[in-house]
Parts: structure tokens; C-alpha cells; sequence
């Protein structure tokens, strides 16, 4: 143990880095700073992506004490789809075709900067930014991102850094009652408790039914299969063993103890599966896979994603079950609210990009969930109309 | 504890889980409050100011049933969170003490709390509440800085810690300034504090609702005599920084 001697108030600027892997911080240290509902930016989630796809940078930012703020990079996907730039900006005019440095696990559909409470958190994010830009200017890119925030945590960043706050997609998710699915259907109007408990009743009739179990506990090839069977059918690249390997590296990261599967079957057959994390208070739904071989009309995909994991959650002692960003129609039908996710983007040259640009696009985004989601939206759209009124 | 005060410790989560680790704590302090709180086996427990949450999971892990840690930092109550989740499920962080919770408590556990009190009515309030959530006969744990610690700066520097009193020719005034440092592997941080003194310590425990007040000097209990003691802790062993004072809460009257 090394003994430093004391040293005067002058130490408590911040000193900030870059790393070449997560293995280097301390696994506590770094989750210190990470809230219930910043699951995919946990060290565990993180190491299983660098066991899984290989070690990327990472961002620091020290005081005194110990971490303030950190974050991973990576470089987006460079073709079409939820992590190309050019399709999250839609709408913004920029440069968006050139390289950005992105901040946050790699395919993360939910991103906060990991970071420290209190009052010198504004401090630690306007370093980590500064920091940030710094490493893209060094590196060629034309600024940095980080996607897919939630609204509120997306404007406290960009004000950290001076960045824009762009509105690129929405998540899913819903407060779960004390009672779990019965709570919830309680709230509900007799029209969508009536289709909830015909698609229960259809999923028996089937001979279906759900076990819950560990992640640990599925066989990975089997898994990968139905999840990759999935994603081909909404137009997913990733093959199966892209999926395997991603699911080894949980294994190995020790993010599967975080884990929950729900497993639908009849006989002694696997017909599809949704595989959750806990984490806090919350329960994130992060894959659905089915066996699309088998023609089944039994609404496995609700059974698993939303009626079982509301009673699995109130069983549990959770409050949120997060439900990602596809398919909002028919989460917003089964009672889930909508919330708003922003991206944060910083151009190295302050020139390419149009501050009322991005606010008429926002406002123009907001304008399409209120026509689309009707009484569906979080409290936080309100927040997004009061700040991005283009007139303002 | 004021909002002012919770708040010096967001930054601090790291650093003091690491204390845990530092030989005072370790080989001193540690040993001697699970010493004195003994077998918990299915009893409740609030760890007031639970901070990182160390106690609380250590308590868990040793067989305790329902284990509430408490604290109003936000910062060091994620740590808590995230380090539990993993080590020792089922524990409840809090970070507000709801009426629910009042009367429900076997033991309640305050290590390093007393002295973020920064008045009188402050302290007050802080022991009322500690025992408020105590069952009628109930126990309570905590440990202030030792009303007779050296006030010397340097005298504990070599474990880690340094304490200041803000007027060094009077550091033994109720509610007077100690400013405590950590300091150690190249981490530094610092809160400031108030010396509490024995009779105000007693006064407001007794007048919370505390009885058969015991005070419990801090020891090696892994050593039968202080001479057995690594030398390196035994000037720590001659003056600790705190101290034990436990007692029950009186049973309400018939």
C-alpha cells in the first residue's frame, strides 16, 4: 500500500484520459456512477461488448478521489440503420456522412454518461466532453455524438459541452404496478384488457406456456438461433454466430448474473424466448428470439415481452420494465408510455451545424409523436416543447 | 444531516470504500463494531448513513433478515446500489427515512454519521431519529469522533487520515469545526465534520429515547493485549479517532 502525503486544496482539478480498455478501471469505481436506468453503460454490459467484439477506448475523467465521469467509443455502423449517422440526423442538415467519434457502448439504444452526483457534476460532463473533443480532432473526426439519451439527460450534456441536442428516436417502457399484469390491466380500458386476456388464452390453447430461468442456463447456439431468426425478419445483418459470440461475452463479463429469460414452450420444445437484465429498480428487455419455423398464432411475443415480465418484475420487488425502441404501437397499446431520446452531437467546426435547424426539427418530431401516440407520452415530451419551440 | 453535508460525499463513494481496506479501519475499527453487534442472525437492520454501503452487506451476508441502509447522498448510495446488486442481494437503499420505517428495527447501525450534525438541535434530531427507528428494546450502534481524539494534525496521518479542528487551541467545543481528510494510494478527499463532546453525545442519545448507554473503546480483537497489536497501530490503538456508544431504546411505558 502506498502512502501519499497530504496534499493542498489545488488537487481538486479534474485530470482526464484515455484508456485502451474498460479492464483498466475498477469495475465498482466506474458502476459508482452509473443509475438503474444506465444498464447498457455498466461495466459488466460493457465488458461482455469488448469480450464479445474487442476492446475499444475509453474516456476518464478524474478527481481527486476517484472517477467523476467516463465513457467507451466507438465509431457508429457505416451503413444503414439505427447506428448510422447519416439516418439518426435525417432531417438536420450537417456533415453527417463524415466520421464522428460516438460515445457510449457499442449498438446502445440507451446512453447517459456515466458521471457523479452533486456539484461538480456540470464540471466533470463539460471535461469528459472537452476531453472528447479533443481525442476527435486528434483522430481526424468531425466532432462526436452520443445517441440515444434520454431527453433530459441529453440537454444537461449538451449544455455541459455545448453541443445540440437533435431528437432521433423514442423508448418504450412502463411503471409496473405492485400487482404486476392485473395492476396494470386494472388501468386499462375493457377493450385492452379484453385482447390481453384473449391473447393469454390463445398462447395456452396452444399448449404454450413460459419458465423463467437464468441466461446461464440456455443453451447459446439454441438462443442465438431463435434471436437471430428474429432480427433477419425485421432486417437484421447480424448473423448467428455474431449473436453467439455477443452472448459468450456476457457469459464471460458476468453481465448474465444481471439476467432473466423467459422461455416459451410447448412440449418440451423452445418456440421463442425474451431475455431481460435487472438492474436496480428496473428490468430491461434487451432480445426476443422465435422459432418463425413453427406457425404458431399464439402472441408468444406478448406473452414474453410484456405480460410475463410484468409479473416476474412485481414478484421481484422492480418498479420499470424498459421495453427498448421498435414496435411502439403495439407497446403503447399494451400500456407503455413513450419517452423521448436525443442525440448530442458536437462538430469540431461550430459552422456545420444549424442550431434552429436542429430546433425545427425537433419540434417538427414532437409534433409526429403527439399526432401519433395521443396520451401516450412521458411527462418529458412537455419539457421538449418548451425547449425546442423554434420561435423561442 | 444538511443537504450541505450529504452532498460533500458524492465524490467520495471510491475513496472511502477503500477505507475499509486502510489498517485502522481493517485491523481496528471493523472487527470491534462487529464484535460488539454480534449475531444478527434474522434480525432487521438500518445502516444509518450506510454510504458505500459496506456494513450493510456485510451484515447481510452475515444472516441478517430485512437490512435497510439509509443514506441522503445520492452518490454514495449508487455505489451501495450497484456494489449490493452483486455481493449481497436483497438489501433496501433509502434515501429518505419514511414513516414506515419507524419502530421497525432490532439494531440500528451509525458508523461516522454523529459528526456531520452541524448544530445542536441538528444532533438532536439526528439521534431522535436513529432511535425512533428502533423496536422498544432495540439496539443502537454509532460511533462519533472519540471526544478525546488527538488534535494533533498529524497525529493519524500515517493511517490515512488527517483531522483539523478549525480553532486548534479549542477543539474540543461542542459543534466546533474538524475538517478530516483521507488520504492514501494517491486518492485524497476531504469533508468537514463537528466535535461533538461526551455529555452532548449522551444528552442527545438520552433525550432521542436511548437508555443503558455503553461506551466501548475501539480495539485490535484479533489481539488479546495492545502489545500483541502491530506496532504500526498501536499509536491509532492509544488514541482512537472514534468510539463505540451503544445502547437500547427505552420500552414504552405499559
Amino acid at each position: 500500500m502506498k502512502f501519499f502525503p497530504f496534499r493542498s486544496d489545488a488537487s481538486h482539478a479534474f485530470c482526464s484520459g484515455v484508456l485502451q480498455k474498460l479492464s483498466d478501471m475498477d469495475e465498482h469505481e466506474w458502476d459508482a456512477l452509473v443509475s438503474d436506468d444506465n444498464f447498457y453503460n455498466s461495466y459488466r454490459w460493457l465488458r461482455g461488448l469488448e469480450h464479445s467484439l474487442g476492446a475499444t477506448d475509453v474516456l476518464s475523467v478524474h478527481g481527486s478521489a476517484g472517477l467523476v465521469a467516463a465513457c467507451t467509443l466507438w465509431e457508429g455502423d457505416q451503413s444503414p440503420g439505427m447506428f448510422f449517422l447519416p439516418d439518426c440526423m435525417a432531417g438536420v442538415p450537417g456533415p453527417w456522412q463524415e466520421g464522428f467519434l460516438w460515445l457510449g457502448g457499442r449498438r446502445n439504444t440507451h446512453n447517459e454518461i456515466p458521471c457523479i452526483q452533486g456539484r461538480r457534476r456540470h464540471q466533470a460532463l463539460a471535461e469528459l466532453g472537452r476531453c472528447a473533443l479533443e481525442y476527435a480532432q486528434q483522430r481526424g473526426y468531425a466532432g462526436f455524438v452520443m445517441p440515444y439519451m434520454p431527453y433530459q439527460a441529453a440537454v444537461e450534456f449538451a449544455y455541459a459541452v455545448g453541443g445540440v441536442v437533435v431528437l432521433h428516436s423514442a423508448q418504450a417502457s412502463l411503471e409496473v404496478p405492485d400487482t404486476g399484469l392485473a395492476g396494470m390491466m386494472e388501468s386499462w380500458r375493457a377493450h385492452d384488457r379484453n385482447q390481453t386476456k384473449s391473447e393469454i388464452a390463445a398462447f395456452r390453447r396452444m399448449g404454450s406456456r413460459v419458465e423463467w430461468g437464468v441466461p446461464d442456463e440456455l443453451d447459446d447456439s439454441v438462443a442465438a438461433d431463435l434471436i437471430t431468426q428474429n432480427r433477419s425478419r425485421y432486417g437484421g445483418m447480424q448473423d448467428r454466430e455474431w449473436v453467439q459470440g455477443i452472448l459468450a461475452g456476457q457469459r464471460k463479463s458476468g453481465v448474465s448474473y444481471f439476467g432473466a429469460a423467459a422461455v416459451s414452450k410447448r412440449d418440451e420444445d423452445i418456440t421463442a424466448l425474451a431475455i431481460f437484465y435487472r438492474f436496480g429498480a428496473t428490468l430491461h428487455l434487451r432480445y426476443f428470439g422465435a422459432n418463425y419455423s413453427l406457425d404458431l398464432n399464439d402472441y408468444r411475443y406478448f406473452v414474453l415481452c410484456y405480460y410475463e415480465p410484468l409479473n416476474y418484475a412485481a414478484a421481484n420487488g422492480l418498479t420499470k420494465l424498459r421495453l427498448s425502441t421498435s414496435a411502439l404501437r403495439a407497446k403503447v397499446n399494451r400500456g407503455a408510455k413513450i419517452e423521448p431520446q436525443a442525440l448530442v452531437v458536437k462538430c469540431a467546426d461550430e459552422q456545420q451545424i444549424c442550431h434552429s435547424e436542429a430546433k425545427r426539427h425537433n419540434h417538427r418530431m414532437l409534433r409526429e409523436y403527439q399526432d401519433e401516440f395521443p396520451g401516450h407520452l412521458s411527462w418529458d415530451w412537455e419539457l421538449v416543447g418548451s425547449h425546442q419551440n423554434p420561435t423561442n | 444531516m444538511s443537504k450541505n453535508n450529504a452532498g460533500q460525499f458524492n465524490e467520495l463513494a471510491t475513496l472511502y470504500e477503500d477505507t475499509a481496506h486502510w489498517p485502522f479501519r481493517k485491523e481496528i475499527e471493523i472487527p470491534s463494531v462487529l464484535q460488539a453487534i454480534g449475531d444478527v442472525e434474522g434480525l432487521s437492520v438500518l445502516d444509518f448513513g450506510c454510504g458505500t454501503g459496506m456494513y450493510s452487506r456485510w451484515l447481510k451476508q452475515r444472516g441478517a433478515g430485512r437490512v435497510v441502509g439509509y443514506d441522503p447522498t445520492k452518490g454514495m448510495l449508487n455505489y451501495a446500489r450497484r456494489r449490493a446488486e452483486k455481493e449481497s442481494p436483497g438489501i433496501s437503499f433509502v434515501t429518505r427515512l419514511s414513516p414506515d420505517l419507524i419502530g421497525q428495527f432490532d439494531l440500528v447501525l451509525a458508523v461516522h454519521v454523529l459528526q456531520y450534525a452541524s448544530s445542536g438541535p441538528e444532533l438532536q434530531d439526528m439521534c431522535a431519529d436513529m432511535v425512533g427507528l428502533l423496536r422498544p428494546g432495540g439496539r443502537l450502534l454509532t460511533l462519533p469522533i472519540h471526544p478525546s481524539y488527538d488534535s494533533r494534525r498529524s497525529y493519524y496521518e500515517r493511517y490515512g487520515l488527517r483531522l483539523s479542528a478549525d480553532d486548534l487551541q479549542k477543539p474540543y467545543v461542542d459543534g466546533g469545526g474538524v475538517r478530516i481528510r483521507l488520504c492514501k494510494n494517491g486518492k485524497q478527499g476531504s469533508v468537514f465534520a463537528s466535535y461533538w463532546s461526551a455529555a452532548s453525545l449522551e444528552r442527545a442519545l438520552g433525550q432521542g429515547g436511548l437508555r443503558s448507554l455503553k461506551w466501548r473503546e475501539l480495539d485490535a480483537p484479533e489481539c488479546a493485549a495492545l502489545g500483541q497489536a502491530p506496532k504500526e497501530l498501536h499509536a491509532y490503538l492509544q488514541k482512537p479517532h472514534s468510539i463505540i456508544i451503544e445502547g437500547v431504546r427505552a420500552r414504552d411505558p405499559q
